[in-house]
């Protein structure tokens, strides 16, 4: 049961970060002759909206791992 | 049973960490559609003699950028691709050469994914008349002065005009400001400075 729990907040943490819409646009495409140009649209240079997604992610991760290395500690020590 | 359950989630949580940490501080890269599928206009030869007058380091002095120059092309996303990290600056291969006839486009990140700054955090502080250099792969350092500041909403940036090679020599800088759309995972704005060739 407790695996449960920790695997749905990893779950949720994980989409959080992925987001579920990404910033898209088309190019647009010009052909004069047998020349093709490309023009992009504008480049997506920041990534600090992310910082929440991203903090939760590790913050539930970094709890995962850390009482799963104590639950395996301990085991080993009843051993 | 239970041991190996939580063996499995403490690798599975360690790596969770340490994807999440590379990508957010250290490196995101860009997927980019493949050459072929964007321009073909260039002989081989062409692109051989071309590929001394890359530019290789920008530098802006009042910033303090000394910034490694990575050569990109277009995003899956249809957006000008950007660096694969957060301290290096990126030009846009299939735009003009720095030096020659036309806008050479370049574009950084202004953070990371935890908020840190990224390598054109500051470009909103810079001003007309401000100096920024550009050094060649074979040596050359060219010498821009800022003409203009633009901020765009991010849905009307110019780009045609930016990436068009013909015209006087001049740069274009880009990098996000504004505010933080979570739906389009991007910020409202874009910041674009022009530089005029001096020498």
């Amino acid at each position: 049961m407790h695996y449960k729990k920790v695997l749905g907040a990893l779950t949720i943490a994980g989409a959080l970060a992925a987001g579920s819409t990404a910033f898209a646009q088309t190019a647009s495409t010009t052909t004069t002759g047998s020349t093709t140009t490309v023009t992009p649209t504008a480049p997506n240079t920041g990534a600090g909206g992310n910082t929440a997604a991203n903090l939760a992610l590790l913050g539930a991760s970094a709890a995962v791992a850390a009482g799963g290395a104590v639950y395996l500690a301990r085991k080993k020590a009843a051993v | 049973m239970r041991t190996k359950v939580a063996l499995a989630l403490t690798a599975l949580s360690l790596g969770v960490f340490s994807v999440t940490l590379v990508h957010a501080v250290w490196y995101a890269p860009d997927i980019q559609v493949s050459d072929a599928s964007v321009v073909a206009t260039s002989t081989p030869a062409q692109l051989a003699a071309d590929s001394k007058e890359y530019p290789s380091r920008l530098t802006i002095p009042k910033l303090q950028i000394d910034a490694n120059v990575q050569k990109v092309g277009i995003a899956k996303s249809g957006a000008m691709a950007v660096p694969s990290n957060f301290t290096d600056v990126a030009w846009y291969r299939y735009g003009a050469l720095p030096g020659q006839s036309g806008t050479a486009v370049f574009d950084g990140h202004v953070d990371n994914g935890l908020s840190l700054a990224g390598v054109f955090k500051h470009l909103d502080s810079i001003q007309a008349g401000d100096d920024i250099y550009v050094q060649t792969a074979s040596g050359t350092k060219l010498h821009y002065v800022v003409s203009g500041v633009v901020l765009y909403p991010y849905q009307n940036v110019p780009m045609a005009d930016i990436t068009a090679k013909t015209g006087a020599s001049r740069l274009a800088l880009i990098t996000c400001d504004g505010a933080w759309v979570q739906g389009q995972r991007t910020y409202d704005h874009r910041l674009v400075v022009y530089a005029n060739l001096v020498t």
